[in-house]
């Protein structure tokens, strides 16, 4: 094939995203004049080459190829500036050569990789998914070493000759004046000679071996169609490993039966936007860099340039004085005069180390002496906004985009909120036009799975007109807004679609009304009307009281306090009323016949329940609720812990007195109920904090009083409930409880927390006495006894 | 161009860093075939190469001065080749001074245009002073004048030191800034003003953690290019570090001739890293630190110290015994505080360490 003409054949094996690689390439393509442009890529998005020649597309961008029918399943192509394929695709659109991807199509791997999820479904594991590893285990051992060689061969030769960057040792050997194809023949020869090393080894996995053999075969073949299709030169980009297996002559029909049978999908792709931080490899992305922020300063400081009409100071400069605006930007003072020293030292640095310009090492340690003052804390502050940047890339208009990422644009736009690729905190003003639509677009995104702001603090809209949000762009969103088109074109349509496809989805009521609450907060009207009239039927249908009670608090604290937006208030009251009825009306059976964590469970929901009601305005509502706790109350076969906390709730709201309450309590506790209940009843009307038992006298005087009054046989019977009652109060509380206590009676108690207990008492005034008596047991049932001792030792 | 000297070498206490590697530098010398900058007696290159140690062409062996990292002295050296002044900070003992005096030696030939700030440093120390009786019979003239070390290195082109920065006030402290951005030292007096010759500047030293010292103007800091001298990385580093220094100083000292203490060594760096951390070498412990820092150059002291003790008292090499008076003396420097933190130390770290049952003992008996 190559063999007849190889002179037309241009390889040009390059670095991924390096800009020595993107600068030589540039200079080779100019030197060879090829007719084709061949380049490393995915031939799904051929069609997609031609955008690249808008000046609007401005990277970080990536190719996004997606299956059809599972937008999931996808694989991302990443461009900065400085990348060679990038630089390559530019210079043949400006000079309207042909431009073409040529390797393993995206579909195969696409189709292996649900095949491969399919099979883990199966066999009922965990999908593999993004993670990239087709096969589930592997027990071959990778020498990671060698893994590491292979992922970047570049950073390996320049390591052997001597320099820790592998740019720096490129940069040394393009800016040296050897431009053009000798670099690459170098090159080549150098990696064959490494290659011809280190290819038996087992330095990957055997399928992604095989991947890369399919890989090869397929570039070979496109090459040799396209030396076939013309008589000019050809150019191919790629990866510099790659080079010696394409110069190597393999027959064709061996290359096509490699790649014979591949599974294939149905892909679709276009531009997405992508990250600056997702072009570190700090991310984890295999060929990623180590500084992008860096690369693309190189980039754009030695464009089209070479050695000799190099401006090393302005170069150096232009980094110095964004070190000192990040500086400033961050609080710190940083000068115009430090800037110029920066740059000063880290030019006579770069003389002194024989570099022909300021490395990255050079820059950071002549702002560290100079612009941070020796500080190397001031110079970490930065580190991560200066080495690896913040810019999310930008879209063409009149890229066919998928509608929702558009209508994103729009948005994004117009409220003015731009996607970057680290946290940034905005506080919103929910009482201002802009503040509010904000609010909105991000709890819509939020609807479709795309959490680009986290809502932080309390995370609720609790009495406040004020919403802090923290916003960072993942790639991965992209992905999310092609899954969410099957819920509509734009934002509002597929968050409310999304939520009403949801909340017929959901199986607990719970979750449906915390959809209608993020519809509502979304501001989709129409969808929340919907999911609310959804609720209505689903708690119609409903019999299980447990669900109602769950559903009922997040809309109650909407109605109460979610008034900085227009809702529709009406619609809600209604539901939240009919849920109440429902609960209303099943309480009683809901409370009888319970295991007891389900009554431990219950009691809780029914605890934050009572909260909620008292939340809304409505004294039907409260009528009704405080009629089916007393029918809880008064009820002979429901769980003695709710019936506990319904008397309690009962005495809360002031429905029964406190002479009812005494008498209810004596009647729960009283001789003939087994123990258990007895304790379960209390444990329920005491709820589980001392609190209340320490700031409210007419309940403590209830207790008390109840407690001097029975005899001692039935006390010491009751003695291990109290113990358990009481055993979920803290020590401190206990310790307070016990404070309290002694206040009414402080000499006794004052003798007893020395003596040890149960020992005869110093003789008092009469009156007392009834308390004298109780107090050694009161001590133990408070758990004060041991306990005291401890603390006051 | 050193000052005159009358005293014969051999009798000098301690001999100044151009003197004591005088055929490393010549060797340097000849054989730099790189620009240098004006009045260097060296390149840039070969000042790294003289601190940082190695192997010139003809093979004449370059002794490391400083262990450590070498980007440091790459950025202290590339400061003074851009002119620009040259601030070392750091905690006591990490080699500030050491640094300073062999950069002088190799750039200027000359460590010894120094001005030891103090408390009572003021503006005539460090600008230029008057001889009285000249002053009185002729009038303020050039004269009349003494020269400071800086109006001197100004003239002659050179670098001069000022040792410890901070330890003179602020006020005065700020009589530098002139000479730093403008390079010239006005004369009010008598109208005129000195202007430095190519090859002046200047390293400063500082520490910011002494009790003492005053605050670094922040006027003079902007002027300075700063460079933070570490404490030593890892224990191999700082074993170097010491081994080295000891040989050298106790060579110069004439201590009698012992057999190799590395293990020994080993154990004191071990103790002062331990103690300086806050926690044990393997980062199981947390420990209590003493009051004072523990520097290298402490850990230098003691282990000097108890070769003198062994060399002249004890066995002839160091041991426990000899070790162990002056450990304590370096790290118990508050007698309350400190003495508690060693004896913890010594409970919980050094009783535990089963090869170390001799220390344990010598410190005690100490104690």
């Amino acid at each position: 094939m190559a063999s007849a003409q190889p002179d037309r054949l241009h390889l040009l094996g390059i670095r991924h995203h390096g800009p020595g690689s993107a600068r030589a390439v540039l200079a080779a393509l100019d030197a060879a004049d090829p007719a084709v442009v061949l380049i490393e890529g995915p031939p799904d998005a051929d069609e997609l080459i031609s955008f690249a020649a808008s000046s609007a597309m401005m990277p970080p961008i990536a190719l996004l190829v997606h299956a059809l029918d599972d937008a999931a399943n996808a694989s991302f192509f990443p461009f900065a500036v400085f990348s060679p394929e990038w630089q390559a695709i530019r210079w043949a659109l400006a000079k309207q050569r042909p431009v073409r991807f040529i390797d393993l199509p995206a579909s195969h791997r696409l189709a292996e990789r649900a095949k491969a999820a399919k099979q883990a479904d199966d066999e009922g594991e965990a999908s593999p998914e993004d993670s990239g590893a087709a096969a589930p285990d592997q027990p071959e051992a990778i020498d990671p070493e060698l893994a590491r060689i292979r992922r970047d061969p570049l950073a390996y030769l320049s390591t052997l000759a001597g320099y820790d960057d592998s740019e720096a040792w490129w940069n040394a050997l393009v800016e040296q004046g050897t431009h053009g194809p000798e670099i690459f023949a170098a090159l080549e020869a150098a990696i064959g000679a490494l290659r011809e090393k280190i290819d038996p080894l087992p330095y990957q996995p055997a399928h992604e071996a095989q991947r890369e053999l399919r890989r090869e075969a397929h570039m070979r073949l496109e090459i040799a169609a396209a030396l076939g299709a013309q008589d000019g030169p050809v150019a191919v980009v790629c990866g510099a490993w790659h080079v010696p297996a394409l110069r190597k002559k393999v027959a064709l029909k061996d290359d096509r039966a490699l790649l014979k049978g591949l599974p294939q999908v149905k892909v679709t792709a276009t531009w997405v936007p992508w990250t600056e931080t997702r072009l570190a490899a700090s991310s984890g992305y295999g060929a990623g860099v180590i500084s992008p922020g860096w690369y693309a300063h190189l980039w754009h400081g030695l464009e089209h340039k070479d050695a000799a009409t190099l401006d090393a100071a302005g170069f150096t400069t232009r980094w110095q004085a964004r070190v000192a605006e990040l500086l400033r930007r961050n609080g710190r003072p940083a000068s115009t005069a430090s800037v110029i020293e920066a740059s000063r030292l880290a030019i006579t640095l770069a003389a002194l180390r024989d570099v022909a310009l300021p490395g990255l090492a050079e820059m950071r340690e002549a702002s560290l002496a100079t612009l941070c003052e020796g500080e190397t804390a001031r110079f970490r502050l930065i580190e991560q906004q200066l080495i690896i940047g913040q810019r999310v890339g930008e879209i063409d208009d009149s890229v066919p985009q998928m509608p929702l990422a558009a209508d994103l644009a729009r948005w994004q736009r117009k409220l003015k909120l731009k996607p970057e690729a680290l946290d940034s905190d905005i506080a919103l003003d929910l009482r201002s036009e802009a503040g509010l639509a904000k609010s909105q677009l991000l709890h819509r995104l939020a609807l479709i799975q795309v959490p680009w702001g986290r809502l932080q603090g309390s995370g609720q809209s609790r009495g406040t007109f004020r919403e802090n949000w923290r916003l960072r762009w993942e790639p991965e969103f992209s992905v999310r807004l092609v899954e969410a088109l099957v819920h509509g074109t734009t934002v509002a349509q597929a968050a409310g679609n999304a939520a009403v496809t949801n909340a017929q989805a959901a199986t607990s009521l719970n979750t449906v009304a915390g959809i209608v609450r993020g519809c509502l907060e979304a501001g989709l009207s129409e969808a929340a009307e919907t999911t609310i009239a959804l609720l209505q039927q689903r708690s119609a249908a409903t019999s299980d009281v447990g669900d109602l009670t769950e559903a009922v608090p997040p809309l109650a604290e909407i109605l109460r306090y979610g008034t900085a937006r227009e809702l529709p208030t009406e619609a809600l009251r209604l539901l939240v009323i009919s849920l109440v009825e429902a609960i209303c009306a099943g309480l009683v059976y809901a409370c009888r016949n319970l295991q007891a964590d389900v009554a431990a469970e219950l009691r809780s929901r029914l605890a934050r329940l009572d909260v909620a009601i008292g939340l809304i305005d409505d004294s039907g509502l409260r009528e009704g609720w405080r009629r089916a706790l007393a029918s809880v109350a008064n009820d002979a076969s429901a769980h003695p812990l709710l019936k506990g906390l319904a008397s309690r709730a009962l005495y809360d709201h002031g429905v029964i007195s406190p002479e009812q309450t005494a008498l209810a309590l004596s009647r729960a506790l009283s001789h003939s109920v087994p123990t258990l209940q007895a304790g379960d009843w209390l444990d329920g009307f005491l709820g589980q904090s001392g609190q209340v038992l320490l700031h409210d006298h007419a309940l403590r005087r209830i207790i008390d009083g109840w407690l001097a009054a029975i005899d001692g046989e039935a006390f010491n019977n009751l003695l291990p409930v109290m113990r358990r009652a009481f055993s979920s109060f803290d020590r401190n509380e206990r310790r307070r409880l016990l404070d309290e206590l002694a206040r009414q009676r402080p000499l006794a108690v004052a003798t007893m927390t020395e003596a040890a207990p149960l020992q005869p008492l110093t003789p008092l005034p009469a009156g007392t006495a009834d308390f004298e008596a109780a107090l050694p047991l009161l001590l133990t049932i408070l758990g004060a006894d041991r306990p005291m001792k401890d603390a006051l030792r | 161009m050193t000052t005159a000297d009358a005293s014969p070498k051999d009798a000098q206490l301690r001999r100044s860093a151009e003197a004591l590697h005088a055929h490393e530098l010549e060797a340097l010398a000849q054989e730099d075939v790189r620009p240098r900058p004006t009045q260097w007696r060296l390149s840039p290159q070969a000042v790294v190469t003289y601190l940082m140690g190695g192997r010139t062409k003809s093979g004449v062996e370059i002794s490391p001065k400083y262990i450590g990292s070498r980007r440091l002295i790459e950025t202290a050296v590339a400061t003074l080749a851009t002119d620009r002044a040259l601030l070392i900070l750091g905690v006591p003992g990490t080699a500030k001074s050491w640094v300073s005096e062999h950069l002088a030696a190799a750039i200027s030939g000359s460590s010894e245009m120094i001005v030891q700030c103090t408390a009572g440093t003021d503006e005539n120390q460090i600008r230029y002073g008057w001889n009285y009786a000249l002053l009185l019979a002729k009038g303020p003239s050039r004269e009349a004048m003494v020269a400071t070390p800086l109006m001197r290195a100004m003239e002659a082109g050179r670098i001069v030191r000022f040792e410890e920065l901070t330890r003179m006030p602020s006020d005065v402290q700020d009589t530098l800034i002139t000479v730093l951005s403008e390079k010239l030292m006005p004369i009010p007096e008598i109208n005129d003003s000195i202007h430095a010759t190519r090859g002046f500047n200047m390293i400063a030293t500082a520490n910011a953690r002494d009790k003492g010292v005053n605050e670094l103007s922040s006027a003079l800091k902007r002027r300075f290019n700063v460079v933070v001298l570490p404490l030593p990385a890892d224990l191999d580093e700082e074993v170097r570090i010491v081994t080295k220094r000891v040989g050298e100083i106790g060579g110069g000292l004439e201590l009698p001739t012992i057999a190799p203490a590395d293990q020994e060594i080993m154990r004191i760096v071990t103790v002062f890293r331990e103690l300086r951390d806050g926690q044990t070498l393997d980062g199981r412990l947390k420990l209590k630190s003493p009051s004072g820092s523990l520097s290298t150059a402490e850990a230098i002291a003691v282990t000097i110290g108890a070769w003198a003790e062994a060399g002249h008292f004890g066995s002839g090499v160091i041991d426990a015994q000899s070790m162990a008076a002056n450990l304590v003396g370096a790290i118990v420097k508050d007698p309350v505080q400190d003495k508690v933190v060693l004896q913890e130390y010594l409970e919980t770290v050094v009783r535990e360490r089963k090869p170390w049952a001799d220390l344990y003992g010598a410190i005690r008996d100490v104690m």
